[in-house]
């Protein structure tokens, strides 16, 4: 990847594309828009959301390739994108390997989120009364998740394991060991 | 000791690169760099967009009705048809016809200002009703948990989204006053299409956002 | 080129002149020194609010402040140290003088954008310091949900001016990528790289992907203090454990951030200090890499007792230990380097020995807190608190301070006072030993990190750990004096004291404006000790030049 190779020619060449690849990528992104949204008007059930990526996902890999060149250009930049978007998807998959298994083994552990977190339902007519005001009434029946009420752990009595006080009724905390406060390890 | 000045280097051609090819990769090897923090950038919002939407489906299912599919549609045609001009431009500028670049680069600018035009119709709209993020939201019509959410999360990304069309906006203007100038040649027009893979990046994140935000089956 | 070992007349520190000149400087060596000024002073002031910590922690009880202060002190002690001085110590400060010569470039890849990373950094820093100065945040450095949503001091602002802080460290990722991609003189392949080239490539990798992470994380939480968005606020019907994912996914690769350049420099020491060739050069190289590889993929086991799924907790545990493997590459090969080594103890060399010693300790430690249910026990103790500290006291801030006294003479051209700069280190490694080593034994009794107070029984330990860091601060204290000092003697130190090999010391100390006066050329490897003869090299490094010119003036 030395750079000083090229002593012979100090000019360089832009690598230039016909016209009618452009339009045809455009014309072929168009058509997609339309086909995603009448694919969506029909119920697929599951398939719905595959169906709507992997269109997307098309155009998107139209627009880098074509527009973005990066079916011509040097090999490192289509790899860096595709570094980028890797990483992504490591942060989201794993990220939801918690969401979406919190209680496997302890139910107990999971049930705040995934049965009670029921949820924060917006004091509708006060707020339309202030027409956006905000209200901090009603607020309290969030889910059970660390609602620790910011015991910033600076006093001996606060407990290690911020045991909530919920005032909403069925959410047995007992079991649950949430801390929000273990910082950085 | 004095400073080696060697032969003059071309103008564009800054001291520490040793000819003009090395200094082009180099800045579009560091636009893709920035166009990766920008995929993990909003990378955040759509990991946020997939664990509330897998957490409360049927809340996303409802929610996503309240938004209007043919405006959304407009918007992606309108952002495709930009991503065109934009492409259309930089070949006009590897071509050396800086007046035709700066045709295609003002109607993306127009386009890129009726995208906004029609964003600003949806979300005053969802002003007006309430289907605002977190605790302002006050709409009364969907059924499911927490659908202030929802909004939260369609606010945060097409919010996110509509900040990176004003910034392209904002550069864009400086571009045509360059353009204008006739700044760029074949031999350096760096700067424009670093713009232009920024643009196509911005475009890219609509053509997802729709689907997501829009079309929820 | 034979280079002058006296003080060079034109240098980058005197050409061009004038404050203008230095606030508008595109010159890598200057936004360098700009940056090591800036974090000398958040070193300082990070420094005092430990001193501040540790006193209070003397005795048990509200002694000098009440809890809510004490948890403002903590908060503001580990934010200003991480983000305004561990992440942009070595790579910004060091590095930004250092990469590009080590590379024989001109600058950086994007002078400009490296310029304006400095000032995003001002920026940023302006934007803590007045949350500091408003109502100082209580939350912890890590902003956790729901203490920041429910905190009524000025998370916002402190959060914000993290944000910014974010893009400095990304413009500085970018550029150096760019400008090791890009700007390598002719001839110096990348394996020819010097390590701490590879360490901070590494880094730079880490800085571009997840800090952006970062950035969202905090935007989203001032959105959510703000409008109450109810993605991290469990009142909203957030989840709290959410934000400990997404604010892991950038700060476990940020520990990496902070470490891998400071093994970059222990490299260099280590070779150059021993006078040998590294050992396994390529694992060295590589296993920069697999750490910044593996820093992604770990983030949940900050996260064992915070509800978290079981499925995530097993996973994120195996994982973590595989980071053990290219740290342990690493050390390995330091170790066999110094085997047959004609060691010179310089200053130096000490912070490589305590970097050693300490990180291994560090290291073996995050062993015991990786494993699922240890980690349940010690979490959030003072066992914690020791481990990291090992790591990035012992570690970076050690790997720093040898960086610092190694190139030092490069950058300023001076050497500092030999005999003080000794009895620094042993300070330095005698406090931090004495304030940590007592913690591992607290926290392994249960002693809870973040409190203001504690049960007389560990009255002792605390005293015992307090006074270390007096000692340890006088050590640094003393460090800033005779580095100061230096500039006062004015005793040249040569274009290349510790008989280096790589690109940076073939040029004058300091550099010439435009680092090289011709392009340099490459004649051997970073670390060919084997092929050069040790009668080239300065006997004794830190009067190196004066001892070398002395002999030749007697025999002449």
């Amino acid at each position: 990847m030395s750079t000083q190779n090229n002593k012979a020619h100090e000019e360089f060449h832009p690598h230039v594309l016909p016209i009618s690849a452009y339009l045809g990528v455009f014309s072929a992104l168009i058509f997609f828009t339309i086909i995603t949204v009448v694919v969506a008007a029909i119920d697929l059930g599951p398939f719905n959301m595959v169906v709507a990526m992997l269109i997307a996902g098309t155009k998107a890999l139209l627009v880098g390739l074509i527009f973005m060149h990066l079916l011509f250009d040097r090999k490192l930049y289509l790899m860096l994108f595709l570094v980028g978007m890797i990483t992504l998807t490591i942060f989201i998959v794993i990220t939801m390997f918690d969401t979406e298994r919190r209680g496997d083994i302890f139910p107990e552990v999971g049930k705040p989120i995934k049965v009670e977190s029921e949820h924060y339902q917006a004091p509708i007519e006060e707020l339309r009364a202030k027409h956006g005001g905000h209200s901090e009434h009603g607020a309290e029946e969030g889910h059970g998740e660390a609602e620790s009420h910011g015991d910033n752990a600076g006093t001996m009595d606060a407990d290690d394991h911020g045991e909530e006080e919920h005032e909403s009724a069925g959410i047995d905390t007992g079991h649950e060991k949430q801390n929000s406060s273990n910082g950085g390890h | 000791m004095e400073i080696q000045q060697t032969a003059t280097p071309p103008s564009a051609l800054q001291h520490h690169y040793s000819d003009i090819e090395q200094q082009h990769d180099s800045a579009k090897f560091g636009m893709w760099l920035f166009l990766v923090t920008e995929i993990l950038f909003f990378g955040g919002l759509f990991c946020a967009y997939a664990i509330y939407r897998s957490w409360y489906p049927e809340m996303f299912h409802n929610a996503h009705k309240v938004l209007s599919v043919p405006m959304g549609a407009l918007n992606t045609v309108v952002l495709i048809v930009s991503s065109l001009t934009m492409a259309l431009s930089i070949r006009s500028v590897q071509l050396n016809k800086s007046k035709q670049a700066l045709g295609y680069l003002i109607a993306t600018f127009g386009f890129a200002a009726v995208f906004m035009v029609v964003k600003y119709f949806e979300y005053s709209h969802k002003f007006h009703v309430g289907q605002l993020p977190g605790k302002f939201y006050f709409y009364d019509g969907i059924a499911g948990a927490n659908p202030h959410q929802f909004f939260s999360i369609y606010f945060a990304m097409t919010g996110l989204h509509g900040a990176h069309i004003l910034i392209g906006m904002i550069v864009m203007i400086f571009i045509m006053i360059k353009l204008a100038k006739g700044a760029y040649s074949p031999q350096n027009y760096a700067y424009i299409e670093n713009f232009g893979l920024y643009w196509h990046l911005v475009d890219m994140f609509w053509i997802f956002l729709f689907p997501l935000l829009y079309l929820i089956g | 080129m034979e280079l002058t070992n006296s003080y060079p007349a034109y240098n980058y520190l005197n050409e061009p002149k004038g404050l203008k000149s230095w606030l508008l400087t595109v010159d890598h060596k200057r936004i360098g020194v700009l940056y090591l000024i800036c974090i000398s002073i958040f070193f300082l002031l990070g420094g005092i609010f430990a001193l501040l910590i540790r006193t209070e922690l003397l005795h048990p009880g509200a002694d000098m402040m009440t809890a809510d202060t004490y948890n403002q002190m903590f908060t503001l002690h580990g934010a200003i140290m991480i983000f305004l001085f561990i992440i942009p110590s070595i790579p910004a400060a060091l590095g930004n003088f250092i990469l590009p010569l080590m590379i024989g470039a001109k600058d950086v890849a994007f002078p400009r954008l490296n310029l304006a990373s400095w000032y995003v950094f001002v920026g940023g820093a302006l934007f803590a310091l007045y949350s500091i100065l408003t109502s100082a945040v209580d939350t912890g450095w890590t902003f956790y949900t729901p203490y920041s949503t429910d905190s009524t001091t000025s998370v916002i602002s402190m959060t914000f001016g993290v944000f910014i802080l974010g893009f400095s460290s990304i413009f500085t990722g970018l550029n150096f990528i760019v400008t090791v991609h890009k700007l390598r003189v002719p001839g110096l392949t990348w394996f020819k790289l010097p390590l701490m080239v590879w360490a901070l490539y590494a880094t730079a990798i880490i800085q571009v992907l997840a800090t952006p992470v970062l950035a969202i994380t905090l935007l989203l939480l001032i959105l959510e203090k703000a409008f109450g968005i109810g993605i991290f606020d469990p009142k909203m019907g957030g989840d709290p454990v959410l934000y400990q994912h997404f604010f892991w996914f950038y700060s476990h690769p940020a520990v990496y951030i902070m470490i891998l350049p400071g093994m970059g420099i222990i490299s260099e020491l280590i070779s150059v200090f021993s006078r040998r060739k590294i050992f396994g050069y390529t694992t060295i190289a590589f296993s920069s890499l697999a750490i910044a590889l593996v820093s992604f993929l770990v983030w949940g086991h900050h996260m064992f007792t915070s509800g978290q799924s079981e499925l995530s907790t097993m996973i994120f545990s195996f994982l973590t230990f595989f980071v053990a493997i290219p740290s342990a590459v690493k050390v390995f090969n330091w170790t066999t380097t110094l085997y047959k080594g004609s060691i010179i103890l310089t200053t130096p060399m000490l912070y490589a020995f305590s970097f050693l010693i300490l990180f291994t300790i560090g290291g073996l430690t995050g062993i015991f807190l990786g494993a699922l249910t240890v980690d349940v026990h010690l979490h959030d103790t003072y066992f914690v608190v020791a481990h990291f500290h090992y790591v990035m006291v012992g570690g970076t801030v050690m790997a720093f301070l040898g960086g610092l006294h190694f190139w030092w003479p490069k950058m300023f051209g001076v050497m500092y006072n030999k005999l003080w700069s000794k009895i620094a280190v042993i300070l330095i490694f005698i406090g931090f030993n004495m304030t940590f080593m007592s913690q591992f034994i607290m926290g392994s009794q249960g002693m809870p990190r973040r409190y203001f107070t504690y049960m007389d029984q560990f009255q002792p330990l605390h005293g015992f750990s307090s006074v270390g860091a007096y000692i340890m601060g006088l050590g640094l204290f003393i460090t800033m004096f005779y580095l100061l000092a230096s500039f006062k003697s004015r005793r040249p130190a040569g274009a290349n004291p510790w008989g280096a090999l790589t690109l940076d010391w073939q040029t004058t100390s300091p550099p010439h404006p435009h680092n090289f006066e011709s392009t340099p050329k490459i004649t051997h490897g970073p670390y060919d000790f084997d092929q050069i003869a040790i009668e080239d090299l300065p006997e004794d490094p830190e009067n190196g030049v004066y001892v070398k010119e002395e002999k030749e003036k007697i025999k002449a």
